[in-house]
């Protein structure tokens, strides 16, 4: 794998296990993380979570990455990829991928 | 024997062509305007014919035994008129059809969607062995359809009753018919609100029809197989007939939350190797814009600077104006926001995530 694409997947990958290692640990959630899917939804089927584990689900973001979610945006909250990609782009410098994606 | 869909009359009625299905069932495939049926799924009101969809009733005093032994998900949490959204493997842990289980009193009723009915058949008898259980196929007497679009529940409500409207998903209640009984199950693969409906076959037609008459501001039509392939596609929902025969194993697919490892069933052995052996290979999301879905057949290659993935899923997304789609990719490349070439023509796709489109019925509020 050539660096340019090495150096995309890294700050990704980090996130992505982050935010699954959280959700383990905080939400109880009986897989580990070598099984989970990043396009795992989170509520209704996939994660199983609830409404409740929303509101955790907002505040592990905020204390794990120091990134807010606003209560009007439910996008960021479909699947573990949603939230990490939510993470990084909120993130100062890191390169926003492009509004149609 | 190709088995007919019990609602031919009434799709070939609306121009709809057929075709047969892996299991030799003959479904409605499109009507002259798929664009229409699109939207009355993502806007309106739709229905399907689910005839190619295997209802068993599972009874006896082993009945869950049975069903957890055969099942991969924990049977054992699935509460009364709630609904298990799982799968069922073989020996080798490759997935053989998508399972609903719904529990019914002491009893339960299995809808096995795709994949292989055969070798479901196999399994049956293998789980059954020495149980005290009775399974009746209900295909022959009664009806499945499914009524899906961002506003199903008011014509829902006005044929079944408001009650509909309390059902949460993945739960189901039963239904008065004159004197037979039905069951309403809130379920649905297209992203926006939607439910099954398992009536008597003597009755099916009759409730059909009041559905399509019912009072209700919004339009109601009927679709077929292409564009309920497009609407899993476009929210993810596991469609064996595309993405499930180039890929076997569940991890790769996703779909681990539908796999309890903690208990005895069949396949376990395999699935719980397959995870400690450690996952090598992901499916995840691509897009591009603009119609390229004839450029971008399942089977092409992915590549980056040698071939990296395969794309086993796409098909041109209306909502959002770009091709989408599937692929399985080395586990080390499936990540999104990364930009590979597909296929012979190399068509540039991005890695994104999934569900592609935001539904309708996501911001429609049942009243």
């Amino acid at each position: 794998m050539d660096q340019s694409l090495n150096e995309q997947i890294i700050p990704r990958q980090e996130v992505v296990l982050h935010i699954i290692n959280s959700l383990i640990d905080y939400l109880n959630i009986p897989f580990t993380p070598d099984e989970i899917h990043p396009d795992a939804v989170l509520f209704g089927s996939g994660l199983g979570l609830d409404s409740i584990d929303a509101l955790e689900v907002v505040m592990i973001i905020e204390r794990e990455f120091g990134v807010s979610i606003e209560e009007s945006d439910i996008q960021p909250l479909r699947t573990i990829n949603t939230l990490a990609e939510h993470v990084l782009t909120s993130r100062t410098g890191f390169p926003a991928l492009s509004k149609a994606h | 024997m190709t088995k007919e869909p019990f609602f031919k009359d009434l799709f070939s009625s609306f121009g709809f062509t057929f075709r047969a299905d892996l299991n030799g069932c003959l479904t409605p495939e499109k009507s002259g305007d798929t664009a229409n049926e699109y939207r009355m799924v993502r806007e309106e009101v739709a229905i399907a014919d689910l005839s190619h969809v295997a209802v068993f009733r599972i009874m006896g005093r082993d009945a869950f035994n049975f069903c957890d032994f055969l099942i991969c998900g924990n049977v054992g949490m699935l509460r009364e008129e709630n609904i298990l959204h799982s799968i069922i493997v073989d020996t080798n842990g490759a997935i053989v059809t998508e399972a609903y289980l719904a529990a019914d009193g002491e009893e339960y009723i299995l809808f096995a969607e795709g994949g292989d009915y055969a070798r479901l058949a196999s399994l049956m008898e293998q789980a059954r062995d020495g149980l005290d259980v009775k399974i009746a196929s209900l295909v022959e007497d009664w009806a499945l359809f499914s009524v899906d679009g961002p506003y199903c529940w008011i014509r829902m409500s006005n044929v079944f009753s408001s009650e509909v409207l309390g059902l949460r998903y993945l739960s189901f209640m039963e239904t008065e018919i004159g004197r037979d009984k039905g069951y309403v199950l809130r379920a649905g693969k297209t992203g926006e609100y939607g439910y099954w409906v398992l009536v008597p076959k003597a009755t099916a037609n009759d409730i059909l029809d009041n559905l399509m008459t019912a009072d209700s501001e919004h339009q109601i039509a009927l679709y077929g197989i292409d564009i309920s392939k497009l609407a899993k596609l476009e929210n993810r929902f596991l469609n064996l007939e595309t993405e499930g025969t180039h890929v076997k194993s569940p991890y790769e697919l996703g779909l681990f939350w539908m796999i309890d490892r903690t208990k005895d069933m069949i396949g376990g052995s395999a699935l719980n190797n397959m995870v400690k052996s450690g996952i090598n290979n992901w499916v995840i999301g691509f897009r591009t814009p603009g119609n390229v879905a004839d450029a971008i057949r399942i089977g092409d290659p992915i590549q980056y600077e040698d071939v990296i993935g395969m794309i086993v899923n796409s098909g041109f997304s209306p909502a959002i104006d770009e091709t989408i789609g599937l692929a399985l990719f080395k586990k080390e490349y499936a990540h999104i926001g990364l930009d590979y070439v597909a296929g012979s023509d190399r068509v540039p796709i991005r890695t994104a995530c999934s569900p592609f489109i935001m539904n309708k019925s996501l911001s429609v509020r049942m009243e």
